[in-house]
């Protein structure tokens, strides 16, 4: 579409609906174009097929709202890799998209691609102040909201965007992480006794990858900074047990601050042996969680908690079945030792998976 | 118009590919049918397709109900309806109280309609241009209805679950039922 030079392009947008109540950067001709070019793809190419909104978006359209989103060229490759994954089928797209939990995206960004981009991996990671850590999930976002088609509000019908196309998002809340997306780098310098998180799930330490996966949100675990890792674990079990989220095919994230790491290092922890650990020390019985108020299906399929049936005293659940779905990544500033943990959204265990990729970059970069 | 002077902007929205549906024959009557009874098994949600079952066997002479399963947050994969499917004259879907589950379920409704069998979603209000806008992905259903109660579903009672069932009924029979036959026996 052509505009007239004098119009304000930014006020054209906020009108269209194509942002997410930030201001974005006019997604110019000569900027997408450039963003394509970085892509080293065709512009009519796939990148993500949504059957349940007959959509499909184009490599064309990522580069628009990764310009809107304020991304350099170079950061494209990221941001198409994301969106892939999200097109996985086990990741649930149209559960993440629809659903009125308001799940986020996240995901973790190990290898080369890190230090290329100048992503960071330290202080405030989760936060503001970095370019591609803010931008890139940012334009996974915009794409959501103007690809995908999730224009958010539901309820507000009647509001500004009314007209402009209909709100697909039934988000009862949202969360901030719908702004940026869970964006982790994992800092695997810092410890290098600790295997990154893409040598774990089957990439070499020289390859640049993503672990996307779709979540209610993280919290925040103070773990005691002279401790053990004994005494580390006993912790995070006792925050990851009162969330209320031991589910069939679960999964987390555990984020450690340096300090924390540091720590199962001395001890002689490697990361598999904590992810054991904690699939052991969360891991209930049925009966159990009834008698605590909770269930698998809780407020979802049934009532909270019910009634303990032969046989709950057998049936084991956790925050994860397996070590390999508690996921450990290193990061964070050398000054502390608070441990995020990040949950999924999961419900009645059909929720989304996780989905590991490498990140493709154009010939000759 | 010559480009001198302006700026060209590439929009950033991937607007729904339109692709043709089909509406499935309705049935002259309720009487001596087998009726699906398909839920996504979210809270409440096979009490009330039993119950709206049940009222159609009891007021409506339906004979028969099979009861299968649907995928609460996407749309079924067209081997996963099972055989039963095969038995019934029509089926209803349900129930849609959530984003996922109620876009999915009209979707179900259009697939099953493709397939010659007549269905209906059950769903609740708040989800309804949802719904409508999903419905509009595929062109020639403009026709399509879908029965409409008050949200929730899930957390209700039994009492408040047959007020949900005494909504859906009339307007699943208004669905199912063509018109001229109900018209002929009114």
């Amino acid at each position: 579409m052509f505009l007239d030079q004098n119009e304000d392009l930014l006020e054209h947008c906020f009108a269209q609906g194509w942002t997410d109540g930030l201001p974005v950067v006019p997604p110019t001709r000569e900027r997408v174009e450039a963003m394509i070019a970085a892509s080293g793809r065709e512009r009519d190419e796939i990148v993500v097929h949504y059957p349940e909104r007959s959509r499909d978006v184009t490599v064309e359209k990522v580069a628009a709202n990764a310009v809107m989103a304020g991304c350099l060229p170079d950061y494209v490759p990221v941001v198409l890799a994301v969106l892939e994954a999200m097109g996985d089928p086990d990741h649930k797209l149209h559960a993440n998209l629809t659903s009125t939990g308001g799940p986020a995206p996240g995901f973790i960004v190990n290898g080369p691609i890190r230090g290329r981009l100048g992503m960071n991996s330290k202080g405030d990671m989760f936060g503001p102040g970095n370019r591609p850590n803010s931008t890139i999930g940012r334009a996974v976002r915009l794409t959501i909201v103007n690809g995908l088609g999730s224009l958010a509000g539901a309820g507000n019908e009647g509001g500004p965007l009314a007209g402009t196309r209909p709100i697909l998002d039934q988000s009862v809340l949202g969360q901030t992480a719908r702004y940026a997306g869970f964006h982790i780098v994992e800092d695997e310098e810092v410890e290098p006794g600790l295997e990154p998180l893409h040598v774990q799930r089957g990439f070499r330490p020289d390859e640049s990858a993503l672990t996307v996966f779709s979540t209610f949100g993280n919290i925040f675990i103070a773990a005691s900074p002279d401790g053990t890792a004994h005494s580390i674990i006993d912790t995070v079990t006792h925050y990851l047990v009162g969330t209320g989220r031991l589910r069939p095919k679960g999964w987390c994230v555990l984020v450690l601050p340096p300090q924390c790491a540091r720590i199962f290092v001395r001890d002689g922890w490697t990361k598999r042996d904590i992810s054991e650990a904690i699939v052991r020390n969360t891991t209930r019985t049925m009966a159990w969680m009834k008698q605590n108020g909770e269930s698998p299906d809780a407020n979802i399929k049934a009532h909270r908690g019910g009634e303990v049936l032969p046989g709950d005293d057998d049936v084991k659940v956790g925050i994860a079945d397996r070590p390999e779905d508690v996921m450990v990544v290193v990061a964070g500033a050398p000054n502390g030792a608070f441990i995020h943990a990040i949950l999924p959204y999961a419900p009645y265990g059909l929720g989304s998976g996780v989905t590991s990729r490498a990140i493709n970059l154009p010939e000759g970069t | 118009m010559g480009t001198e002077g302006r700026v060209e902007l590439v929009s950033p929205v991937v607007e729904a590919t339109i692709t043709e549906g089909s509406l499935a024959p309705p049935l002259a009557t309720l009487a001596g049918a087998t009726i699906g009874l398909y839920s996504n098994e979210k809270f409440n949600a096979t009490q009330l397709l039993d119950l709206i079952g049940e009222t159609l066997v009891k007021e409506h002479g339906v004979s028969h109900l099979v009861r299968g399963r649907i995928m609460p947050n996407r749309v079924m994969d067209p081997g996963e309806w099972g055989p039963d499917l095969a038995a019934c004259d029509a089926v209803i879907v349900g129930t849609g109280d959530c984003g996922s589950c109620s876009s999915s379920g009209i979707l179900d409704v259009i697939e099953l309609a493709a397939m010659g069998v007549p269905a209906v979603l059950v769903a609740t209000a708040p989800f309804r241009l949802a719904i409508e806008a999903t419905k509009a992905t595929r062109s020639g259903l403009e026709d399509l209805r879908w029965a409409e109660v008050p949200h929730p579903i899930g957390a209700l009672d039994r009492d408040q679950l047959v007020e949900r069932a005494a909504t859906a009924v009339p307007q699943v029979v208004d669905v199912l039922v063509s018109a001229e036959s109900m018209a002929a026996t009114a």
